[in-house]
């Protein structure tokens, strides 16, 4: 395992301090944000990777 | 057999003499131009003519084709070799007839050599198989992770180029799809071992789904092009699976392109081809044209973030795709630019686009399309499965890495196709900083032949590996193996999986959460030989295949 700042840290405490803020209202409100980029990030590339019909038939000629 | 001294105008004269071609022709040819270039940038010195060279892929078309116009065509090609060295034909001959005092050796040879490039018997489309060397990859910068070894029998003197070959479409029994095609199954016929079809019966099973209501004109012989679908259908005839995107987003493009490149196999990307005049609302367009890509260059600095998570992905730093574009040559470069995209059909503010070196008064670019995948069957996973659900994972580890680690470096991860030797084979260069105890365990583990591999770095430090099965079945637990060498990250997912336990966090997709679950609480994927090494405990789940972290136990940690 890699040193943290240098310090011996407890991975328990660590954990239990990530726990608490994640079920306060900040730490809900934050997580709610990102995972709503995340969901607008893979619909923007769902959209982009769906070749169209179209696309399927149009020759490529040059 | 003659020898000449290298320059532009031998090449030229070359190519005029052995083909049907009028002068003024071949000299104002894209092609010629590139090869003239490309050749001086190699610093090509001499050429050797091999006349009368029977070529496979020639005598394939030529039997399918030329042999039954009137014109009487030729059979036979005639194969230009060039080497960086400078000798003449008394040195070859010499070298030859095993005179004493040669002034050439084969060796000398093999160290100067170049590639050839095969001259048809043709009135226009004249440039045929052409192996040659690529650009020097300056330390790194460029990747052509597609190359093969060529053997050469150069009048009997054993040679090897090691290339990708490259062939200009004949506007008959090859358009630029097929010509794209069978450069790409260059590098997969070698890969996953298949027969590698001529142009011309890449062409004709192409056109089985012909007569295409949707493209009703086209006809499979003088071929003037082929469709994603009919590409598709000459993918399936070599036994490969054909995979189809969309790009129409600079992050896919380069994402994916990246990710399939460094597992050997080499995409070929449809694109509409545009000039490009700055102040124009509507820029002319010159249709659609297919590529092979072959390579790539990157640059280094900063990563490009994508979405509004920022994500960094290593695959954003590409500047480059080197690509065999029949209108050009082997290798030929497009950059990816920032343009607007006004005046291109339907592009978006997150469109694609790539300047060609296409010689002409303006700019043309290419606006990317569509990319065509020609999987081996046994690749099933396809790369957004991996790529989607380590963005949703990286958003959630920086929403802690914010809270808590604001000093500390958001991770780059590099997402690429790779296969379980060469993973391992990864593994035995890099164990001492890797694996620690572990090299012996996980080099003689076994492993699924094709692997995702997810690396995340901060500061070039590796800090977390991920191995994700390529073969498996997209709704199982695909995670093989996984190394988190940073506390922070491993008590930040361990959180994570509490929070999606406890429905603090909104349910992730089925392969973000099989991620968590796997690197927080191994137990669930099933019994197998615990291993402990120095910095972590790794289980190796023999039963399934599967390598996971163990991680709930770590308690403390001197850091």
């Amino acid at each position: 395992m890699k040193p943290l700042n240098g310090k011996t840290v407890d991975t328990e405490t660590l954990i239990s301090q990530f726990n608490i803020w994640l079920s306060s209202e900040a730490g809900q409100e934050q997580v709610r944000a990102s995972s709503s980029k995340t969901e607008l990030a893979v619909k923007a590339l769902n959209k982009a990777r769906a070749v169209e019909a179209r696309e399927m038939h149009e020759p490529v000629t040059v | 057999m003659t020898v000449f001294p290298f320059s532009p105008e031998i090449l030229v004269r070359l190519l005029v003499d052995y083909s049907e071609g009028a002068e003024d022709h071949i000299a104002s040819k894209r092609q010629s131009s590139f090869l003239q270039e490309y050749l001086q940038e190699l610093k090509a010195a001499t050429v050797v003519c091999e006349p009368g060279y029977i070529d496979r892929d020639f005598l394939r078309d030529f039997s399918a084709y030329y042999v039954t116009c009137f014109y009487n065509y030729a059979r036979t090609t005639t194969r230009l070799h060039f080497f960086s060295a400078s000798f003449d034909q008394s040195a070859l001959v010499s070298l030859l007839s095993g005179t004493e005092g040669q002034e050439l050796s084969a060796e000398e040879l093999q160290d100067h050599y170049l590639g050839f490039v095969v001259v048809r018997p043709l009135p226009e489309t004249v440039i045929g198989r052409t192996c040659l060397r690529t650009y020097p990859t300056e330390e790194g910068r460029r990747t052509f992770p597609v190359l093969q070894q060529y053997p050469v029998n150069l009048f009997g003197i054993p040679l090897s180029v090691l290339s990708l070959a490259f062939q200009e479409q004949d506007r008959v029994a090859a358009a630029c799809a097929t010509s794209a095609l069978w450069s790409s199954f260059q590098a997969t016929g070698r890969y996953f071992h298949h027969p590698i079809p001529s142009p011309t019966e890449i062409t004709r099973s192409a056109a089985v789904s012909l007569p295409d209501q949707e493209v009703p004109n086209t006809r499979a012989f003088p071929n003037a092009g082929l469709s994603a679908t009919q590409m598709a259908n000459a993918i399936l005839a070599v036994g490969l699976e054909p995979q189809v995107l969309g790009a129409s987003n600079a992050h896919l493009v380069k994402s994916t392109l990246y990710a399939y490149l460094k597992g050997h196999i080499a995409p070929v990307l449809g694109v509409s081809l545009y000039n490009h005049i700055v102040g124009e609302t509507s820029q002319k367009s010159h249709g659609r044209h297919a590529v092979a890509v072959t390579g790539y260059s990157m640059r280094g600095g900063e990563v490009e973030p994508y979405g509004y998570n920022k994500f960094l992905l290593r695959s954003s730093r590409l500047t480059n795709l080197y690509v065999h574009d029949d209108q050009l040559g082997p290798f030929a470069r497009m950059r990816f630019v920032d343009l607007p995209t006004i005046g291109f059909d339907g592009a978006s503010s997150e469109a694609c686009i790539l300047l060609t070196n296409w010689p002409a008064d303006h700019d043309i670019v290419g606006l990317a399309r569509i990319m065509v995948l020609p999987l081996y069957n046994k690749i099933r996973i396809p790369f957004h499965i991996v790529h989607d659900a380590i963005m949703e994972v990286d958003a959630l580890l920086n929403l802690f890495r914010q809270k808590f680690f604001p000093e500390s470096l958001q991770l780059e991860w590099d997402i690429y196709l790779t296969t379980g030797s060469e993973f391992k084979t990864d593994v035995l260069k890099t164990k001492s900083t890797h694996t620690s105890g572990n090299a012996v365990e996980l080099l003689t583990a076994g492993l699924p032949r094709f692997v995702w591999r997810a690396s995340a770095y901060q500061a070039e430090e590796l800090v977390m590996d991920l191995l994700l099965d390529a073969t498996g079945v997209i709704q199982s637990n695909l995670m093989l193996f996984a190394k988190v060498s940073l506390a922070e990250i491993k008590a930040s997912i361990i959180a994570i999986a509490n929070g999606i336990a406890g429905k603090h966090i909104p349910g992730p997709s089925q392969q973000a959460m099989y991620i968590i679950r796997t690197i927080a609480n191994p137990s669930a994927g099933g019994g197998g030989e615990l291993h402990q090494s120095s910095n972590c405990l790794i289980k190796l789940a023999q039963c399934a295949r599967r390598w996971h972290v163990e991680v709930s136990k770590v308690g403390f940690v001197r850091i």
